[in-house]
């Protein structure tokens, strides 16, 4: 599989980091779930915080510019809800800087590949080339 | 961003190293430092807001004992982000340089910024690094308990009372330095 990063990918294995772990898997997860700015379209919905944003990882070790290259989802709208709810409780209402509504849609195993989920529901996802999430999360509710 | 009102201060000369994030999602959003010039001190950095340029973080000093009380769920964030009269904000840019440092009082922190009154630890929203954490300083405590009892020494600052006269457990421990009795 090409992933979208695969450079950056290449650079953390140089430093010894394997880029996605070999632990993720690809898969079909349908229904997934992912907090999204309005409107859905938004490229900066579908880009991973490493790559909005990559000097503020710059210091930080492989492994969490790793995670940081890979985007959150959820399997379960309950559980994407309850993570909002929860950061909204301990840090303030501006983590909605982060997402407004949640976006609804599916992951095709051709789109990456995914960590196991948590206990929340929560995973993340390590996006191929081929992935195209604006054709398939096409719904999405305020939270 | 939303425009603070307080007193702008130059440079930020907090001599502290990073440890690890308490909360993340998709990037740090509560990160643990701690003092070089203070074993005991350490600083929360907890994010506020962001805009294209800047990262805002609020700084807060916490001691050994209210990270343990915070822990040990028996004070929450919000508490300690207001514990003290002022706060310290600073914006770090996309490039991690720290500008528009500024003092901010209590009463003028901004809702939006302000963690709920319900705002206590719990596993499920911190990391996993969180968890080893507080299991580090319970270890630290311990041991100056158990030195404190050995030695009798009143310097190691640190007692227990155990929680609802039940049976002692870690997790029902309660500390407070001594000086407060």
């Amino acid at each position: 599989m090409e992933f979208k990063y695969q450079e950056d990918y290449k650079l953390l294995m140089e430093k010894g980091e394997i880029c996605p772990p070999a632990t993720y898997k690809p898969k079909n997860i349908s229904p997934a779930y992912r907090w999204v700015l309005d409107p859905i379209e938004t490229p900066s919905n579908w880009l991973s915080q490493y790559h909005k944003d990559p000097i503020r990882f710059a210091p930080k070790n492989g492994l969490i510019q790793c995670e940081a290259m890979a985007l959150s989802f959820f399997s379960t709208e309950n559980g994407c809800k309850l993570r909002f709810n929860e950061l909204k409780k301990l840090i303030g209402v501006k983590v909605s800087n982060m997402g407004t509504h949640i976006a609804e849609g599916q992951i095709f195993e051709k789109d990456g590949v995914n960590s196991e989920e948590d206990e929340n529901s929560h995973f993340n996802h390590h996006s191929a080339i081929e992935a195209n999430y604006i054709q398939n999360f096409l719904r999405a509710k305020l939270i | 961003m939303i425009t603070l009102d307080g007193d702008k201060l130059g440079v930020n000369t907090l001599n502290i190293y990073y440890l690890g994030d308490l909360i993340y999602y998709e990037g740090p959003l509560l990160s643990i430092y701690k003092d070089r010039n203070n074993p005991k001190g350490y600083y929360l950095y907890k994010w506020c807001d962001n805009d294209n340029e800047y990262h805002r973080w609020a700084i807060l000093k916490v001691s050994f004992y209210e990270l343990m009380n915070f822990f040990n769920e028996k004070i929450s964030l919000k508490s300690l982000m207001f514990k003290d009269q002022f706060i310290y904000f600073v914006d770090v840019t996309n490039s991690i340089e720290e500008k528009n440092m500024i003092i901010v009082s209590k009463e003028n922190i901004p809702e939006d910024y302000t963690p709920s009154k319900n705002s206590f630890y719990n596993t499920n929203a911190f990391t996993t690094f969180a968890e080893s954490f507080r299991k580090e300083l319970q270890s630290t405590a311990i041991t100056s308990i158990e030195q404190f009892y050995r030695t009798g020494d009143p310097n190691k600052h640190i007692r227990f009372v155990r929680a609802n006269n039940e049976e002692l457990e870690q997790n029902n421990l309660s500390y407070e330095p001594i000086s407060n009795i």
